[in-house]
């Protein structure tokens, strides 16, 4: 219980860290909730982030609800993740790129019973994170004047996850979550010659229970594992209040107002994967919807479309487990691609992108343990109408640590 | 520990601006500017200026085309001389008054002129802080002192020297050669000989100035028998600084603006040909009105007047003889035109208009006054009053001391309209 309890005070430490600061730099992200990000840890991130149908084992994956009760009894996993992301922009001949780094997430999971399965973590829904100076012509005047929008903050997920064996083949999964988050949209507006310079800040506050839920059906084609997973969750009401500021130069507040709380809609969602491998080898497909269409957001205009998303990976171990093995070759080497349509079409432009993944996991003493290294290179957006695109090399840094619960040592 | 991991860093940019910002942010501020507020021009006359700032004294009279017959009396008390020279035995010669023409003129310097000067027979006393006024007149010998025809020349430092009376001359000579008390000491003085007034002669066609300082005295020659005669010259140079006025006055018979009489006259533009005036030392100054700005209460998005400006234009052509006057400055006033306050800027410096001027065309001169804060405050209550309106005129301290005039155009249709300008940041919360 030592390392239970040293997890879950490593939890209520690193929560601020993850909501706080600017977690994205992305032009699209002003959209909407942000920038929404990929489920999974460290092994799925290295094979195209597919894993609907992969079941937990002595890693976690949180792409689908049902998949705890592959945890390995008497163990006790976390998962501690870090990204850090490459990015160039380009539009319209402009160019723009630097490089941010976050921490992604913190999970841990463990069995309850033969039958039951928990996990909790923490993990990011969607980041907002931008900045965009646009000049523009004083009404009716010759006048010019810059007008500086920043977005920061988005939307996580703390989540409460319950895995049950129905069957020896079936799993159904509940994933309980809380979601919270500011939206902040900075607005300073500058015009020299008026002497004016204004900041406008309003913050979007969300929080709502959300509730997903998943089914994982394991079974064996002769030697092979295979498994078909669906997840699914309804639209849900997000709820949202607002508080709006005007402040002059010197930061004093010129006017205020505090938003009534609304409702947002997080769209309905459905996804389905197929997975299949042996003991070296595993193969994993996933497609994913989210029902975007008709949903509106404060702090922008235009209009959402359904999203999808279609990944592919696999997990290979080339060589067989072997005392005399050189370090690498007991190491698992993945890879994957993924291509997703966003819930954004601009200008007629669909914004859809893709990126091709490459992993490692090396296994840490203990041997259930690992540090899993991902690498992902990437597209989203067009230079098309005005658009913008975006080329990322992201790094993922992932440590599952995996102990057992009755026995004293620990990995620290 | 790991919360040392949960940096971010920054991005180095080269773009000006995406543009996709401007299409699908929806911005919460607009900035715009509106000049369609209606802006009243009147001309009102302030009753009493006081006249003694720029320690010159105007003498003339001219015909202004636009504001009638304008005539300028100036006023001075005479002092004794320093340590005078006068033995028993030196007889008078003269008696001279000597000026320096200042470089400040109105209407025709190209013909002679003639001017008057008299003695005062009244005190030249001010009010109670010494000030004079622009309307107050004093009573002078019928008969002149000495009278002076000549071709001015003003800006080429020239001289005008006047012949005075010689029985005056004698009288002053034979006081001082007494050792006289009532030429000891300027105390004495004054009540013996109250002053002298510069008055326009019958030919006169501009209104000229003389600075009044130790350039302006009143010389008397006298010689001394002996074997060689000898010339003296014993000076009486201007008694104060301080206790001098002009006296100015407008004929404005047959002007649009006849009707001026009182301050609580007013002329508005429509009956005046378009036109409102401007002009120092007569007391007259345009009142601006905004019958309209209540609809900046009534908006519908909440806004920030961000600036706000006045801009009036000289109607073109009329500034070509008498020049502008290079400040002008916004007073607050009333429905009774009182002149309440000059509108200053930080630290109650002047707050002067923007004075661009079209040397080459003489068309495209304007003056921009900032309104920022008159506005402000006005509308900051919610509710415009319409009786609270602005005087134009020179800043207090030179009001009264020129003669300088603006002939504004309030003419809606063309291009010197006056505009009133507000930048406004509207803004959603």
């Amino acid at each position: 219980m030592r390392l239970f309890a040293r997890a879950f005070l490593l939890l209520i430490l690193v929560v601020p860290g993850i909501l706080s600061g600017q977690n994205t730099m992305s032009p699209y992200s002003i959209f909407g909730p942000g920038e929404l990000q990929p489920k999974g840890f460290g092994r799925t991130a290295g094979m195209g982030h597919a894993g609907i149908a992969l079941p937990s084992d002595s890693r976690l994956n949180n792409l689908n609800p049902a998949s705890y009760t592959g945890i390995d009894s008497l163990h006790f996993i976390l998962e501690i993740g870090v990204n850090g992301k490459y990015s160039g922009f380009k539009s319209q001949g402009n160019t723009l790129s630097g490089f941010n780094a976050n921490l992604a997430y913190l999970a841990m999971g463990f069995r309850i019973t033969n039958w039951w399965a928990n996990s909790i973590g923490i993990s990011p829904f969607s980041h907002v994170g931008y900045d965009i100076t646009s000049l523009k012509y004083v009404q009716g005047s010759d006048l010019r004047y810059s007008v500086q929008y920043k977005g920061s903050g988005g939307i996580t997920l703390a989540y409460w996850t319950n895995s049950w064996h129905l069957t020896k083949n079936l799993s159904v999964g509940l994933n309980t979550s809380y979601i919270f988050g500011p939206l902040t949209q900075e607005e300073y507006v500058s015009q020299s010659e008026l002497s004016a310079a204004y900041i406008l800040t309003r913050n979007d506050y969300f929080k709502t229970v959300y509730l997903d839920y998943g089914a994982l059906y394991q079974f064996k084609i002769k030697k092979l594992d295979v498994a078909l997973g669906a997840v699914y969750a309804q639209s849900q009401n997000l709820i949202s209040g607002f508080s709006s500021t005007l402040q002059n130069s010197s930061l004093s507040t010129m006017d205020s107002q505090e938003g009534k709380q609304s409702k947002r809609k997080l769209p309905e969602t459905l996804g389905g994967g197929l997975s299949f491998g042996n003991d070296r080898f595993t193969a994993a497909l996933d497609y994913k919807v989210q029902k975007w269409a008709g949903l509106s957001y404060p702090t922008m205009k235009g209009v959402f479309r359904d999203a999808h998303n279609y990944s592919a990976g696999i997990d290979v171990r080339p060589w067989r487990s072997r005392v005399a093995n050189k370090f690498f070759q007991n190491w698992n080497y993945r890879t994957g691609f993924h291509y997703y349509s966003t819930y954004l079409k601009i200008n007629e432009q669909p914004i859809n992108g893709y990126g091709l993944t490459l992993g490692i996991g090396i296994p840490l003493r203990n041997q259930f343990s690992q540090i899993n290294f991902s690498v992902e290179a990437g597209k989203q957006g067009t230079t098309n109408s005005g658009m913008i695109r975006e080329r990322y090399i992201m790094g993922h840094l992932n440590f599952t640590v995996n102990e057992l619960w009755f026995i004293g040592k620990t990995f620290y | 520990m790991l919360a040392s991991l949960c940096f971010s860093c920054g991005f180095e940019s080269d773009m000006e601006s995406l543009s996709i910002g401007n299409d699908f942010l929806s911005s919460r501020s607009t900035l715009s500017v509106v000049d369609s507020f209606t802006v009243s021009m009147s001309t009102v006359m302030i009753d009493s200026l006081t006249t003694s700032g720029d320690k010159l004294l105007w003498s003339g009279s001219y015909q202004d085309p636009e504001l009638g017959k304008i005539s300028s009396t100036g006023y001075y008390e005479l002092g004794v001389p320093d340590n005078p020279d006068i033995q028993e035995k030196d007889v008078y010669d003269s008696l001279l008054l000597v000026m320096n023409l200042s470089t400040g003129w109105y209407g025709d310097t190209t013909v002679y002129q003639s001017l008057q000067v008299h003695r005062v027979t009244q005190e030249l006393e001010g009010d109670e802080s010494n000030n004079f006024w622009n309307r107050t007149r004093l009573t002078y010998e019928p008969n002149p002192l000495g009278t002076v025809r000549f071709r001015p020349k003003p800006g080429l430092k020239s001289k005008v020297t006047v012949r005075l009376s010689d029985a005056l001359g004698q009288k002053l000579f034979d006081l001082v050669k007494a050792d006289d008390e009532s030429v000891a000491t300027f105390e004495k003085f004054r009540e013996f000989f109250k002053g002298l007034a510069l008055v326009p002669g019958d030919q006169s066609s501009a209104i000229l100035s003389f600075p009044c300082d130790s350039s302006m005295k009143v010389a008397l020659y006298s010689h001394r028998k002996g074997l060689e005669q000898e010339d003296f010259v014993n000076y009486f140079p201007v008694g104060s600084t301080s206790t001098f006025f002009n006296n100015f006055t407008a004929d404005r018979t047959g002007t649009p603006i006849a009707a001026i009489a009182r301050q609580i006259d007013e002329v508005p533009s429509t009956q005046s040909n378009n036109k409102t005036y401007v002009q120092s030392g007569i007391g007259l100054v345009t009142r601006i009105d905004f019958p309209t700005m209540q609809q900046l209460n009534e908006m519908d998005r909440k806004f920030i007047l961000l600036k706000a400006e006045l801009v009036l234009s000289p109607l073109p052509g009329s500034y070509k003889q008498i020049q502008l006057p290079s400040e002008l400055v916004l007073y607050h006033t009333d429905k009774s035109n009182r002149m309440v306050s000059e509108i200053v800027g930080d630290q109650n410096a002047t707050l002067a208009a923007d004075l661009v001027v079209d040397k080459i065309f003489n068309e495209a001169t304007t003056y921009t006054f900032d309104i920022t804060d008159f506005l402000s405050t006005e509308i900051s209550d919610s509710f415009f009053d319409t009786s609270h309106g602005l005087l134009i005129g020179e800043p207090s301290a030179s009001l009264g001391a020129s003669l300088n005039r603006v002939v504004f155009s309030s003419n809606k249709n063309n291009a010197w309209r006056p505009v009133v300008r507000l930048y406004f940041m509207h803004y959603n919360l």
